[in-house]
């Protein structure tokens, strides 16, 4: 029969285009047309079943006969009872007697997230050992968005694999990275310790025969060389420092020490260099911390401190260099935030530069290297160690107008010992 | 999709030190294979340039070639189930092709799907009017429809020529006497 819309008809085969999946039965519920997608997928014509046969109703679940099917005016919802993975939805029309089912597919979830089928199109065979409908676009009707729906999942799918693929590969890289990153830190630190104790002997004599009667030009070129033995333990040091670190192998000491002294020691290691460039150089120690007894690991704080005022010192021509230390709000009870401001009138460092200094082996700029020297170790062992002992560095600085590096690190304060403070500032001075 | 299709067919044809080459001269690392991610058409033609020119073949030979390779990859890759779905048979399959790419496009809404429309079929041949965005990917369309017929078990003959601002391509299949 043709079905008629007012003026306009379709054809059985037109209709049966715009839905492949319909039903067609007759008062008593017994089928008397299937869609081509339902023939298909059911393998058999239908017609004579009784649709309560071929099909369980999910929704509405009040439905107990074909009368009350036939009835309801609302969405319902079917699925084949010999293949439960087929569902359909749709409505029920009455026209003459005779029934129509306007229905679609619709896609199961496991139809579309996954479960469905396997690479090369073969149906895997969930849900109970049931392949998944073998759907065609023919399946659905022109205007059905679950056919949108399932190729979208189908493309999710393939995106979620090539992430998951993604993802391992990565973890490969990484773990292959890690295991070459320990291996190199693993043979750094190995070889620098190898090295490092045949050059201590080597100092060591050289420091023997400096106490020898030595000509001035013998006096001269053993000068030279204990600077170089020095330079090449100081380098020494800080890759075994670094490969430690890499291994997450160092350890922070817990020392009681005396902030002043601290301070005192950096002015008598950088006085006579200071002068010697003509550079002022002045350490100031807030009133709050002079006196001051904090407990921490004073060798790596002075490692920081000689590091950075060794920097300044080198990148300054003229002008000054000077170190603060202040203490800041503390963010625990009993607990002191040490901030160090160490400020230089320096060359100063490139905006796009001030980040990469921290990184190892990376100066301001390959210049720097030629003319200054150094590996680009001592900031990123400067940052490293603040981290672990959970402060930070920072830095401000411009071409031309110094630098200003600034250490925070927060510092337990020792019981008092009956001394207290002197409520002066502490103050060195070069030059 | 087609990056995969073409690092598999590199690798199938001149192994694997060489497709490590020719990714490293186009740049290509891990995220360049993501399905369902738009790529800019000339990272696409830089890959089978190179391609070509390790296989020292024309570019149009090439994309008939990668054409023909690239049916058989899909059908054994996550879009099967997408392939399964536009038909059983050649012309069924065409019919579909459009369909196909339109939902395909809803799904990735930077892509720029070409339009394959079935023209005539009867009597053992097939006109389809081919319009795209792009341009000189005829060969490459040659290619599918050849490996097309192979899916569907037919034989016969492919050729292409401009109609307007389109491509006609017409299949004259062999039909048994």
């Amino acid at each position: 029969m043709d079905y008629t819309v007012s003026k306009f008809t379709v054809s059985k085969g037109e209709f049966a285009r715009l839905f492949p999946a319909h039903l067609e039965t007759g008062p008593d519920g017994i089928i008397t047309a299937a869609g081509p997608s339902l023939v298909l997928h059911l393998g058999r014509d239908l017609t004579g079943e009784a649709v309560l046969d071929v099909f369980e109703v999910v929704r509405p679940i009040t439905v107990t006969s074909a009368g009350t099917l036939l009835r309801h005016e609302q969405t319902i919802l079917l699925r084949a009872r010999d293949r439960p993975r087929l569902t359909l939805q749709g409505v029920v029309y009455q026209r003459g007697g005779v029934f129509v089912f306007l229905i679609a597919h619709l896609p199961a979830v496991d139809d579309l997230v996954g479960g469905g089928r396997e690479a090369g199109g073969q149906s895997s065979g969930e849900a109970g050992g049931e392949a998944a409908p073998n759907y065609r676009h023919t399946d659905f009707a022109p205007f059905d968005g679950a056919r949108d729906l399932f190729l979208a999942a189908q493309i999710c799918r393939s995106l979620l694999t090539d992430a998951h693929e993604l993802t391992e590969q990565l973890k490969r890289e990484k773990a292959a990275a890690v295991a070459a990153n320990a291996a190199k830190s693993q043979f750094l630190a190995c070889m620098s310790h190898e090295i490092r104790t045949p050059l201590n002997g080597v100092l060591g004599l050289a420091a023997l025969l400096a106490r020898s009667d030595l000509d001035e030009k013998q006096a001269a070129m053993l000068d030279s060389l204990r600077e170089c033995g020095i330079n090449l333990l100081g380098l020494l040091n800080d890759i075994i420092d670094v490969s430690r670190m890499d291994a997450d192998v160092m350890t922070l000491d817990e020392d009681e020490f005396d902030l002043d002294r601290t301070a005192g020691r950096l002015l008598s290691a950088f006085s006579a260099i200071c002068t010697e460039k003509g550079l002022a150089f002045r350490i100031d120690v807030a009133p709050d911390l002079a006196g001051a007894r904090l407990v921490g690991d004073r060798t790596r704080l002075a490692q920081i401190l000689n590091n950075l005022v060794s920097n300044a010192v080198k990148f300054t021509p003229e002008g000054s260099v000077s170190v603060e230390f202040s203490a800041g709000p503390p963010e625990t009870p009993g607990e002191t935030v040490l901030t160090i401001a160490v400020r230089d009138t320096g060359i100063g460092i490139a905006p796009d530069r001030v980040e990469a200094i921290f990184e190892p082996f990376v100066q301001a700029d390959a210049g720097i290297t030629r003319r200054f020297g150094g590996t680009g170790l001592g900031l990123n062992i400067c940052r490293r160690l603040c981290e672990k002992m959970g402060g930070t560095i920072s830095v401000q600085s411009a071409p031309g107008a110094g630098s200003c590096f600034e250490v925070r690190l927060p510092l337990r304060r020792a019981a008092e010992r009956g001394l207290a403070p002197t409520g002066a500032a502490s103050r060195h001075a070069a030059l | 999709m087609i990056h995969k299709a073409a690092r598999e067919y590199a690798l199938d044809r001149f192994g694997p030190e060489a497709w490590e080459a020719i990714a490293a001269h186009c740049g290509f690392g891990s995220e360049h294979f993501i399905s369902g991610q738009h790529y800019p058409d000339e990272v696409t033609v830089s890959l089978i340039g190179a391609i070509a020119e390790k296989a020292g073949i024309g570019g149009d030979e090439m994309l008939t070639e990668f054409g023909r390779t690239w049916v058989p990859f899909t059908a054994k890759s996550d879009y099967a189930a997408i392939l399964d779905m536009s038909g059983d048979d050649l012309v069924s399959f065409l019919r579909n092709l459009d369909m196909l790419h339109t939902s395909v496009a809803a799904s990735m809404p930077k892509s720029r799907m070409p339009s394959l429309a079935v023209a005539r079929a009867e009597d053992g041949e097939i006109e389809l009017i081919y319009r795209s965005h792009r341009t000189g990917l005829a060969p490459f369309v040659l290619g599918l429809l050849e490996a097309l017929m192979d899916r569907f078990g037919e034989r016969g003959t492919v050729s292409y020529e401009p109609a307007g601002g389109d491509t006609l391509f017409r299949i004259a299949l062999e039909r048994a006497a």
